[in-house]
């Protein structure tokens, strides 16, 4: 694909970001919150919706971050949940104002998303680091792209209540778009869950694939979390429910959705922050446990989980419907991706 | 464009002579002579449901029309118009492994029963009809035609049977299947070896 921009210009833009990016935590006052044990069964989990309108200052993004934990703090959350390509709202610091500007086509987007990756995930990744140990939370931070041994990948992370990072996972399933914008599928294994809740993180697109949740049962998962950012113009309903919250009726788990909403460099992104679990298990038998009202804007949804009652009722449906033998599975997956391509 | 018919008349519904397919659906066990007797006018392809688990089916010029029975769980598949349908039990359905392997064999028609339950997006065939981008019809009280949420023109991936004396009617094209399938690729994302390297199923 050709390479429009020149290597001075992404060199230009890639220092001026950094330069732009460069605010890091303080180190006094860090702990906001006292250090709690954390529940083994109810668990308190805040889905964020985010408005992915391109920030002009580092600070804007950083505070409305806060805001976020402030507000699952405040609603006594054990777990909050971060959206897809949150940290490229920070690229608005070095784009020029005139809407012509923020509109960007394939070719564009491709080199620059790799030159200007790194730097606005070092900065996502130290922030929310230092946000998810300043308010004692386990926090999904969301994905990001960086740049992994010359590959680009969009990554979500998880850190524990202290700060530290208990899981990366890159998404297995770009769309199509991503493709073109040079994001390629992550290739490694699902890392082992976070304990106890046995929580895991997949992005956006990899819940449209229920072999995903079924390799995160594998691994003992119960609470996966779905950063998304779907470019749908227009959102509707059966849309939005093909993803996490169809792939929780198929595979028991308690699905948390935070989206990325809004306009991004000329993307019209749609979706609800949600806590999904399967359909018996929710009070009104919809399998919606939270939703945010409107498929765009800022917020956060909450919703308490019970982990007693999905382990029992995983139990039963394993039973009632058991996976097919494995000689069905190795003859299901035996084709070739590159023919299939 | 194709036309289905569906009927649940206990008895045999007046004749419907531009349908592709028809599917007669009593409460009530069927014979074989009686479907013969209404293929003989109707002349399109029939199913009709006998004993739980039995299908009478038959082409227009009355052959016996030739299925296989799914190897896991409840089924059956026949061929049509170069394409394959199945009927399959909700329960089946509920192992989502078995609407992708079907998908992959070449089925567009995935037909069940039951209820829609709090909304049509529980319903593991309106599931099945998106993650594998095929047409599904759902059998019950209030019939629902399920198709890729790309090809609906409201983009929820339901739409209701409209109503016809004696039954409902459906009007499909399989060529939408392939449209939602290039605008929304999913099949082309399958990443068999990944799945493969972290098997949820013992290795054999």
């Amino acid at each position: 694909m050709a390479d429009q921009l020149p290597s001075v210009a992404r060199f230009a833009l890639k220092s001026w970001l950094s330069w732009r990016l460069r605010a890091v935590p303080s180190s006094r006052d860090a702990v906001h919150a006292p250090r709690l044990p954390l529940p083994h069964d109810r668990v308190k989990i805040g889905a964020v919706q985010w408005d992915a309108t391109p920030v002009t200052h580092a600070e804007e993004w950083i505070r409305r971050v806060e805001h976020l934990f402030q507000q699952a703090q405040r609603t006594h959350c054990h777990l909050v949940v971060f959206p897809e390509y949150i940290a490229l709202s920070l690229l608005g610091v070095v784009m020029p104002q005139q809407p012509s500007a923020q509109v960007l086509t394939d070719d564009t987007i491709r080199p620059l998303l790799r030159a200007l990756a790194p730097a606005a995930y070092r900065f996502w990744y130290r922030w929310m680091q230092w946000f998810s140990r300043r308010y004692r939370m386990v926090t999904v931070a969301g994905s990001a792209l960086t740049v992994h041994r010359g590959r680009v990948l969009n990554v979500a992370v998880i850190f524990d209540a202290d700060g530290q990072e208990c899981l990366s996972q890159p998404k297995w399933h770009p769309m199509e778009q991503e493709m073109r914008w040079g994001i390629q599928p992550g290739a490694g294994a699902m890392a082992p869950p976070y304990l106890p809740w046995g929580l895991t993180a997949v992005v956006c697109h990899d819940a449209t694939y229920f072999e995903t949740f079924r390799m995160a049962e594998a691994q003992g998962a119960r609470i996966v979390a779905v950063p998304i950012a779907d470019p749908e113009a227009r959102y509707t309903e059966g849309k939005a429910r093909r993803g996490c919250f169809s792939r929780v009726q198929d595979v028991p788990m308690v699905g948390v959705v935070a989206a990325n909403t809004g306009q991004l460099f000329g993307v019209r992104l749609t979706g609800k922050a949600g806590i999904y679990v399967p359909a018996p298990l929710s009070p009104d038998g919809t399998g919606i446990l939270a939703e945010s009202a409107h498929p765009l804007g800022e917020g956060l949804v909450t919703a308490v989980v019970s982990l007693a009652e999905l382990d029992a009722y995983r139990q039963q449906h394993r039973a009632r419907y058991p996976l097919p033998p494995a000689e069905f599975l190795d003859a299901l997956y035996q084709f070739d991706e590159e023919t299939r391509a | 464009m194709a036309k289905l018919y569906l009927t649940m008349s206990e008895e045999l519904p007046a004749p419907v002579r531009d349908a592709d397919l028809a599917i007669w659906w009593p409460s009530r066990t069927v014979s074989a002579e009686e479907v013969r007797s209404w293929a003989g006018w109707s002349g399109t392809y029939l199913l009709a449901r006998g004993d739980p688990d039995v299908w009478h089916a038959y082409r227009p010029n009355l052959s016996e029309w030739p299925s296989v029975a799914l190897v896991v769980g409840q089924g059956r598949v026949w061929r049509f118009e170069k394409r394959y349908l199945a009927v399959i039990d909700p329960d089946t359905l509920m192992i989502p492994e078995v609407s992708r392997a079907l998908a992959l064999a070449g089925v567009a028609i995935l037909i069940s029963y039951g209820h829609d339950g709090p909304s049509p997006f529980l319903h593991p065939l309106w599931r099945a009809a998106q993650a594998n981008q095929i047409f599904a019809l759902r059998i019950g009280p209030e019939p629902r035609w399920y198709l890729p949420c790309e090809v609906d023109p409201a983009e929820e991936g339901v739409q209701p049977c409209r109503p016809e004396p004696g039954g409902w009617t459906v009007d499909f094209d399989f060529a939408q299947l392939g449209d939602a399938r290039r605008r929304f690729p999913i099949q082309q994302g399958l990443r068999p070896s990944l799945y493969k390297s972290q098997a949820w199923w013992p290795h054999g």
